[in-house]
């Protein structure tokens, strides 16, 4: 859960400050879907079809502890990739809106 | 004998009159729109609508079940109350190492209280070698010749050296001062 203070900061980062509140936080919660979406499928893209089944494998247990060293394990860096996709959506975003 | 070309074949209704438009010319707009600047709602929504064409696309070679796992791993354990838009926009507040998850907590406190006993363990088994002992000793030594610090900022000049013979006397900022000076 985000503050409010925290949400007017990207709201003005993301230049929609002059939608009605209601209408920006529907853009926000889209966006936040779509880079969710991203994501997923870059960390697909960084596993092979070996690691991919033991992550389904993973996946069926629910185990999120085990999800997550599985991925750290496998994919470096695996919070840089959070990051990298995140702004590289914010400026896909940003571009596109201008 | 050259014939001259005739310019309206249809001498029955020269300005055709009473036929029907073509089927393209049907479906022409009956008014040319104006092409207008989109307003910024248009823009950003679709900017959001290209978005998410271009990852359902993307997503239809992916297996739904492994995609809807990892989503749900996301906000669990990486974001956990956390924003990927605070992530992309900079929004988010620096971590304290604090985490509202109270599971997390208790494992974060735990694992730093092990290596605290680990590193205690360690120090109180920890036997010097003779090249620290030697260190050790040179260390203590060479303490003895170390400059006495009066506090007034300037070293003695006698390379800074203190010695138990010498008198000094300091002025009222606590200058030490030599007898001449007095």
């Amino acid at each position: 859960m985000i503050t409010e203070e925290i949400k007017q900061e990207i709201i003005k980062e993301l230049g929609i400050e002059n939608l009605s509140d209601q209408k920006a936080t529907e853009v926000m919660e889209k966006l936040e879907e779509n880079i969710q979406r991203s994501l997923v499928l870059e960390i697909l893209d960084l596993l092979n079809p070996q690691n991919q089944k033991e992550l389904n494998a993973l996946i069926e247990t629910g185990d999120n502890s085990k999800i997550q060293a599985f991925l750290e394990d496998k994919i470096p860096g695996l919070q840089s990739l959070i990051d990298a996709v995140a702004k590289s959506a914010i400026k896909e975003f940003k571009d596109l809106t201008k | 004998m050259i014939e001259k070309p005739e310019e309206n074949l249809n001498f029955e209704n020269p300005e055709g009159e009473g036929q029907e438009p073509l089927e393209v010319i049907k479906n022409l707009p009956q008014e040319v729109e104006a092409r207008v600047e989109k307003t910024p709602e248009e823009k950003v929504e679709t900017t959001l609508e290209r978005q998410d064409a271009q990852l359902s696309f993307r997503e239809n070679s992916r297996d739904k079940q492994t995609m809807s796992g990892l989503r749900k791993w996301l906000g669990v354990s990486v974001l956990a109350g956390s924003s990927m838009l605070a992530i992309g926009c900079n929004a988010e507040k620096p971590s304290s190492g604090f985490t509202d998850n109270a599971q997390q907590n208790v494992q974060q406190r735990l694992n730093q209280k092990r290596q605290e006993i680990k590193h205690m363990k360690e120090m109180k088994n920890y036997k010097p070698g003779p090249e620290a002992t030697q260190t050790a000793k040179e260390m203590e030594e060479s303490q003895i010749v170390q400059p006495i610090n009066d506090g007034s900022g300037f070293s003695d000049q006698d390379g800074g050296v203190q010695r138990p013979d010498k008198s000094v006397e300091q002025g009222p900022t606590g200058r030490v001062m030599n007898p001449e000076d007095l």
